[in-house]
């Protein structure tokens, strides 16, 4: 997984950076976690879902009903969200 | 022809003229700027008809151009008088927008169980407007008749959620019936309206001034690098911030290196060098892991074949061994046929995601890693392979049949995300890892699962089980 860092956030418009400072802008909403994210948190995405041609991603609880099931980390609908020093483990919603 | 589309034809194909002259008409009128916009963002590469078409981004592609002649955008789409709904209603769809949380709720009697849109969850009208078109004969559109789902058949269009998001760039998407059942689902009719009746698009923004505003910047083809307004083609995920392309061309933290090795002397195949005069191979960067060099240390001479568009590298090694590898016009490693060896390291081609093919039929055992990120690969030919590590094959998403009649053992994470595989078949396989084909049972495709009856797994046995009381109720397929 890579760890892109939150550089700017406007209404959901998120700006991360990776550590080769590869710039990337997704249109990203956050269902049902109790803090949102902030500038300087970090995300950790599958290389598969960086290059995905949609830009606009809505993640929520592993243990949703909306989404996959997914059951191991190398899924690339599995995510973490780290805020502050607190890692949330999220799936990708569709729909 | 047309000056330009034979300039087009040269450097990209002729399909990629045929689809320029389709799309642009009015700039092909003015002679030398297609040709020209084309050279100037894309650097040559015979396979961007097929990237284009494949990522369903003719439309995004369409734009791109015409914003790039300075034509603008307005110039490519179908003009019309008419309203969305009356547009839709000749489609065959009654369309519904959305203002409140419960108009949005009437619409979750038309999904599976499984597949309610996120959308359901609530709050969406915050951030976007919401619509949705439903087919007039919906109701005798049955989910039981369509077993293999595929993202545009008559199901899967026969309930659409239209939603732009509301902030300055009004992003499109249309959401899909089957949603995660399907790939991309927020991406149906490739999020083109006019891809659903031409005229949609001025539609939208005449009624509702909806209207995506695409920015010059915001195209992106997937594996390609823009770098300095030119798109690169990439053979890989980036490697270290490296990325290589077809034509021996190197992206080096957004550097460009095109000339670092001659074609006379080398061909570059996704991360690997071949010495043309000695047949040695060798990595572009020495700390990239990758026990694929090791396993071709012994050759000697390397010949080309040129077949079909294609080239087969013909290798041979120090006791006349041979060994061919089949290269796209990318040269991505697409196929390989290796029976000189026995046992295959870690992270074997653990970064070619375009393999196809692979015969090895003297290999018994498999470290980990093996075709890790490998999504392409169709057919797979080890005969005698008793066992396989952690992590192999587990990107693949293409084979359909994997047939092992050698094999023990498999590791964690065993082509994970398999889902349209059919038939398994490894009648001595007593021990698998976690996570062995868990997208082909979520998914329930496979016809035929033949594991040893020693195999205590019991997702393995359940899924045997469901398929023994398919057979019994209706299906008649095969189980063990």
């Amino acid at each position: 997984m890579t760890r892109l860092i939150i550089e700017n956030i406007e209404k959901n418009n998120y700006l991360l950076r990776d550590k080769d400072n590869n710039v990337y802008k997704f249109h990203i909403l956050f269902y049902d976690i109790e803090k949102k994210p902030k500038v300087g948190d970090s995300l950790f995405l599958h290389k598969k879902l960086i290059t995905s041609p949609n830009h606009s991603l809505n993640f929520g609880p592993l243990n949703s009903k909306y989404g996959k099931n997914i059951l191991s980390i190398e899924d690339p609908d599995f995510i973490i969200l780290t805020i502050d020093k607190d890692n949330l483990y999220l799936k990708r919603f569709y729909g | 022809m047309n000056k330009d589309l034979k300039i087009i034809k040269k450097k990209y194909g002729e399909n990629m003229a045929k689809l320029c002259r389709s799309l642009f008409p009015t700039i092909l009128q003015e002679e030398g700027l297609l040709s020209s916009l084309l050279l100037e963002n894309f650097e040559v590469n015979r396979s961007l008809y097929d990237d284009l078409v494949s990522n369903d981004l003719v439309s995004k592609f369409k734009n791109y151009i015409y914003i790039a002649s300075g034509l603008g955008m307005d110039t490519c789409y179908p003009d019309t008088s008419k309203t969305p709904k009356e547009l839709l209603d000749e489609a065959g769809y009654i369309l519904y927008e959305c203002k409140s949380e419960e108009e949005i709720q009437y619409f979750t009697k038309y999904y599976k169980e499984n597949e309610q849109l996120c959308t359901f969850n609530g709050g969406r009208l915050e951030d976007c407007h919401v619509f949705f078109a439903v087919k007039k004969d919906v109701d005798s559109i049955k989910r039981e008749d369509f077993p293999n789902p595929q993202r545009q058949d008559l199901y899967g269009t026969s309930v659409i959620s239209i939603q732009f998001t509301k902030d300055e760039y009004c992003t499109l998407s249309i959401k899909n019936r089957y949603n995660h059942t399907v790939n991309e689902p927020d991406a149906t009719f490739s999020n083109d309206l006019d891809n659903i009746i031409p005229g949609l698009t001025t539609a939208f923004n005449n009624t509702y001034g909806l209207k995506e505003n695409i920015s010059f910047e915001d195209f992106e083809i997937p594996d390609y690098k823009k770098i300095d307004n030119k798109f690169y083609k990439c053979n890989t995920f980036g490697i270290h911030n490296v990325y290589y392309g077809p034509n021996n061309t190197i992206i080096d933290n957004n550097s460009v290196i095109k000339d670092k090795y001659p074609p006379e002397q080398y061909i570059l195949m996704d991360y690997f060098l071949v010495d043309l005069k000695t047949g040695k191979i060798s990595l572009c960067d020495d700390s990239i892991q990758d026990s694929f060099v090791d396993s071709m240390k012994d050759v000697n001479s390397v010949k080309i074949e040129k077949k079909n568009g294609n080239r087969i590298l013909h290798f041979t090694t120090n006791n006349n061994g041979k060994i061919d590898i089949e290269l796209n016009k990318s040269n991505s490693i697409i196929g390989i046929v290796n029976n000189e060896i026995e046992e295959i390291d870690n992270n074997f081609l653990s970064e070619c995601r375009n393999i196809q093919q692979i015969e090895m039929n003297n290999v018994k055992k498999v470290k980990n890693n093996f075709l890790y990120t490998c999504e392409s690969l169709k057919e797979i030919h080890m005969d005698k392979v008793e066992e396989f590590g952690d992590r192999c094959l587990c990107y693949n998403e293409s084979t359909e049949e994997l047939i092992f009649p050698q094999l023990k053992k498999v590791g964690q994470n065993f082509s994970y995300m398999n889902h349209k595989i059919k038939r398994f078949v490894a009648p001595q396989l007593e021990k698998n890892g976690q996570y062995f084909l868990t997208n082909a049972f979520n998914h329930r495709c496979l016809q035929e699962l033949t594991i040893s009856s020693l195999n205590e797994d019991p997702l393995c046995k359940c899924y045997q089980n469901y398929y023994t009381e398919q057979s019994i109720n209706e299906r008649g397929g095969k189980s063990r």
